[in-house]
């Protein structure tokens, strides 16, 4: 009689034991991931809650804040320099994210052209993605000058940076600089993906060099683009540096964007409360193009 | 891939690649000029004579050799931590499964859309209140682990083989064996990309140390160079070479790594699904 029941006592040890490693090696791997949450909980996530309920008060970092409702959010509403900076971000955001996707895809596709010398190329591209932007800021707020390498060479006399009217401009040139290697890396990776029987398939079919990147190409890179536009936003929306080294923001207001106008309202002006107000719409915009960008982008037929 | 399509390639790579070190190349050479030659029209590329004296002079107008020290301290901290932190939950996030893993790593890849100055505020109160303000602590901490590089590491660990690490199971090993003497080597070459993208990122960040620092003690490059512009802001050649020596260890480090980083890049970017 006990030998009848062996085998399944048998068979539920195992599974009892099976059971228990696999929840023994749940858990060894949610322990892994505890200083992660834990830093991101704290440091990211309860921030963005925090930020939200101080957006409510007059807090002013130094006495005790007092909710005071909407008022904050109307009271920018209400001064169009702060609707016109809204505007002047979002203007950045597409002067450089558009450029630097044509570019770096262009290069990238360039590069994947090429056999030799390909490391050099990645290199030179590369290579003012590492440099410090405050240097990079010193080094174009120069060359930018009137009397910069830049106009000499165009052989013009556009002051850059001191012009209300092509300030935005000049510092679009310098993110873009800044940004275009990063992504030459990201697009040769997708471009490596593409299969070369399909491009093959393509010459076969009479497809010339720009049909068959258009047609071929371009829709297998979707998920790669996606990525590259929705982290150049990210990238442009927490761009402080450039702005604050280059042109404090001038002249007049014409290059304040969202970073540096919160920055100044929090730690120059000391109204913690507005500042708040503004980096939950800040957060806001930046959910906004995100969403744009996936509508634009992500594949409808899946 | 025709020859005559390869050749004209490499001229336009040519041609864009000299575009873009034109401005390194600029700065280096503005750092020898005076502040009252640096504008010639036409520029003249190699300054004679090339004054190398303003590199003394710069350094010695402020504490460069004190903010150096700061910004090695603080990116190498912040380095560390980043390294250590990361590949643990890449390791946690790519090999195992447990409830809320996606939600979790869900969460933190959606950070990356976040831009830090919508959050700077609250940081900042946070970090004021645990009284680190002016502190080292104050700097390193807040920044420690980045979205980017837990990212790289789950994208590079899903890549790793599970019979590997079952094999070294069945023979007996702890889960911390596993970790430490298969998963940690084989992580290499992720690990120096997100390293030196990590330094590299604390070296240039300016906004948080300005944010945090106050006493010129606690300064870094960044807030130095900037400093500069503030109080010297004719002295253009001063501020250039100084912006010149800050470039310096970012670029060597880069150089060393070049391989290893664009490679990580690579394999990280290749697994970018929709």
């Amino acid at each position: 009689m006990n030998m009848a029941i062996h085998p399944n006592e048998k068979v539920e040890r195992a599974y009892v034991k099976a059971r228990s490693a696999h929840r023994y090696l749940a858990w060894t791997g949610a322990l892994f991931t505890v200083p992660t949450i834990i830093y991101f909980s704290w440091w990211i996530i309860i921030p963005m809650f925090y930020g939200l309920g101080l957006s409510f008060t007059n807090d002013s970092l130094l006495a005790p804040p007092q909710f005071i409702g909407l008022q904050n959010y109307l009271s920018s509403f209400h001064d169009p320099e702060f609707v016109a900076t809204i505007v002047r971000t979002v203007v950045y955001v597409i002067e450089v994210t558009i450029p630097t996707l044509a570019l770096s895809l262009a290069l990238a596709w360039l590069i994947n052209r090429v056999v030799r010398a390909r490391a050099l190329y990645l290199t030179l591209f590369f290579l003012p993605f590492v440099i410090p932007a405050v240097a990079s800021s010193v080094i174009f707020e120069l060359i930018l000058q009137p009397y910069g390498i830049f106009n000499q060479f165009l052989h013009i006399q556009v002051g850059w940076l001191a012009n209300p009217r092509y300030a935005m401009i000049g510092l679009s040139i310098v993110t873009v600089w800044n940004l275009v290697g990063y992504y030459v890396v990201i697009f040769l990776a997708g471009l490596q993906q593409v299969p070369q029987e399909l491009l093959e398939a393509a010459r076969i079919d009479g497809a010339g060099s720009f049909q068959s990147f258009w047609h071929v190409v371009m829709p297998l890179m979707r998920p790669t683009l996606l990525f590259a536009s929705v982290t150049t936003i990210a990238n442009v929306l927490t761009n402080f540096t450039q702005p604050y080294v280059m042109t404090h923001g001038g002249p007049g207001n014409s290059t304040t964007v969202m970073p540096l106008l919160i920055y100044r309202e929090a730690f120059e002006y000391s109204k913690a409360g507005q500042a708040s107000a503004m980096a939950v719409l800040l957060l806001i915009a930046s959910l906004i193009l995100t969403w744009i960008q996936f509508r634009l982008l992500s594949d409808r037929d899946k | 891939m025709n020859r005559s399509g390869a050749i004209s390639a490499h001229i336009v790579l040519v041609l864009l690649g000299l575009l873009f070190v034109i401005p390194l190349v600029w700065g280096i050479s503005a750092s020898l000029h005076t502040n009252a030659t640096i504008f010639l029209n036409p520029f003249q590329w190699l300054p004679h004579p090339a004054h190398w004296s303003n590199f003394t002079k710069a350094w010695s107008s402020q504490s460069f050799g004190r903010y150096m020290w700061n910004s090695f301290f603080i990116a190498f901290a912040i380095t560390i931590f980043c390294v250590i932190f990361s590949q643990m939950a890449g390791y946690g996030l790519s090999q195992f499964k447990f409830f809320g893993r996606d939600v979790i790593f869900g969460t933190i890849v959606s950070t990356l859309l976040l831009p830090f100055p919508a959050i700077m505020v609250p940081v900042f109160i946070f970090t004021k209140d645990m009284g680190w303000i002016n502190t080292f602590a104050g700097v390193i901490v807040p920044g420690i682990i980045t979205a980017h590089a837990v990212f790289f590491m789950r994208q590079y660990l899903s890549g790793l083989p599970s019979e590997l690490l079952w094999s070294a199971r069945i023979d007996g090993a702890s889960e911390w064996t596993v970790y430490w003497r298969i998963v940690v080597p084989l992580t290499g070459p992720v690990v120096a990309a997100v390293g030196v993208l990590t330094f590299v990122a604390s070296w240039n960040n300016l906004l948080w140390p300005l944010i945090v620092i106050q006493s010129k003690g606690h300064y870094t490059i960044p807030l130095g160079l900037s400093n500069f512009n503030d109080t010297y802001f004719t002295n253009y050649v001063a501020m250039m070479a100084m912006s010149m020596v800050a470039v310096i260890p970012v670029i060597i480090l880069f150089l060393f790594v070049r391989r290893w980083l664009i490679n990580s890049l690579m394999v990280s970017g290749g697994g970018i699904k929709g």
